[in-house]
């Protein structure tokens, strides 16, 4: 058995089509046609790819607003996320290889429901407004009022190709604060609560630290132990603080 | 099933499909182009790497039926004339080619680098190149054989 394919030509058909079929939205597919090469799905798939209105990338006042089915590719290539968004860019330029950050999209890394989607870390540092339509991601927004500077660091099991061991999103935010984000190391990307309102109210590195570690919840697994998780962390934490100091 | 029209290697095509049917299935076992080689099936090697409008993509992560209305380029769309391209010859030239499997998809990552940026560092080709494995070569002359012709092509400029 295989899937039946609709490939709707607005974001309203492919909302309507997903609530009458119970279907999946196939953006890139680097995730679900993986999924399907291992398993066929059956059912319904219906694909973005012919939604003009869920790509694109640009300003819209002081906020950036990234279109779902943007691929890391065209989001590196506009050149727009060099500036206090370079976490994201980090994410765009290194993630996967060629191929996948070709195909591979923002909304899909969000959709995949992933606690090492490097995006996702990004995204929850630079404090980024997801939009939706139903259960559709159409865009995604980010704020230069908000977001001061930003890094991103991965570390994998090689240094293209691989999936996160562990990764981490610093934001120094136009208030002062911070926002630290971490992936593949709780059962979802993690916000760092506590490390965070560390960072934010003039704390020690030995004290973000510390936060850092009673707040991760990392496991091990095929990809990395639970100690090289915890011995990793810290040190992510303090290249990125280095990365975006005022 | 269903119908589409795409353009393969410069030339029209209309073929039907199933759904659910990959790329690279309906290149090599509808189209018999077999020089696009199926390795893992998963994303993960880049053997079946082809042009998608210009793009490089895994082929067995792309469906068939979504390539209608586009433009598809192949290791046997390379060639002009009967002439090899200028990277497959220097595939040969540098000996980048032992058991060949990683070679077509090899060669079109390098056809897509080349075409985004003329004048690549060495890091830049193997980042490149990083989304295609080599079970054979060690890569290093698959890299010089890259080299070699960004400055040829630079020089013909
Ligand atoms: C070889 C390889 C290497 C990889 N390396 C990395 C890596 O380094 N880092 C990383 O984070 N990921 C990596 N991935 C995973 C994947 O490429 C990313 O998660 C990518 O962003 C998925 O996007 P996509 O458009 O391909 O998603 P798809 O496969 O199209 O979709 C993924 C899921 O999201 C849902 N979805 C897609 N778009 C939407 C939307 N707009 N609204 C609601 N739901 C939606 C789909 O229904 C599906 O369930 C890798 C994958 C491969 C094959
Ligand atoms: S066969 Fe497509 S990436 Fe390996
Ligand atoms: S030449 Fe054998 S895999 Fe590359």
């Amino acid at each position: 058995m295989a899937f039946v394919l609709h490939t709707p030509e607005t974001i309203k058909q492919a909302v309507r089509l997903q609530r009458e079929t119970g279907g999946e939205y196939l953006a890139g597919g680097t995730v679900l046609l993986v999924r399907h090469a291992a398993k066929p799905i059956d059912g319904h798939v219906i694909s973005l790819q012919g939604i003009p209105e869920l790509k694109g990338i640009g300003y819209r006042g002081p906020v950036l607003r990234i279109g779902a089915l943007t691929t890391f590719t065209e989001m590196h290539k506009s050149g727009l996320l060099g500036g206090h968004f370079k976490a994201l860019d980090e994410v765009s330029r290194i993630m996967g290889g060629p191929q996948v950050r070709n195909r591979g999209t923002l909304g899909g890394n969000i959709g995949s429901n992933s606690s090492a989607a490097d995006a996702v870390t990004a995204l929850v540092a630079l404090d980024a407004v997801i939009r939706r339509e139903g259960n559709l991601i159409t865009c995604i927004e980010l704020s230069d009022e908000k977001v001061a500077a930003s890094a991103f660091a991965k570390v994998g099991r090689r240094n293209a190709m691989a999936v996160s061991v562990a990764n981490m999103a610093v934001a120094r935010m136009t208030d002062g604060s911070y926002r630290v984000a971490v992936g593949a190391c709780a059962p979802t990307v993690l916000f760092c609560q506590k490390t965070s309102a560390v960072l934010s109210s003039g704390g020690t590195f030995d004290e973000a630290a510390q936060a850092l570690q009673s707040e991760i919840q990392p496991r091990t697994d095929r990809w990395g132990t639970e100690e090289y998780r915890r011995a990793v962390c810290p040190n992510l934490l303090e290249r990125l603080l280095a990365e975006v100091a005022p | 099933m269903r119908k589409i029209n795409c353009i393969v290697n410069s030339k029209p095509v209309s073929l039907e499909v199933e759904d659910g049917r990959t790329l690279v299935d309906m290149l090599r076992q509808d189209l018999g182009l077999t020089g696009t080689k199926k390795g893992c099936g998963t994303g993960d090697c880049g053997a079946c790497t082809v042009l998608l409008d210009g793009v490089s993509v895994n082929s067995c992560i792309c469906l068939a039926a979504l390539a209608d209305g586009h433009e598809i380029t192949t290791i046997e769309g390379l060639q002009k004339d009967g002439k090899l391209s200028d990277i497959q010859q220097a595939f040969i030239d540098h000996g980048a080619v032992q058991c060949g499997f990683c070679s077509p998809g090899m060669i079109m990552s390098a056809e897509y680098l080349l075409e985004n940026n003329p004048d690549p560092s060495d890091e830049e080709i193997r980042r490149a190149l990083s989304g295609n494995l080599c079970r054979c070569t060690g890569y290093q002359q698959i890299v010089d054989a890259v080299r070699d012709v960004a400055a040829s092509r630079r020089q013909a400029d």
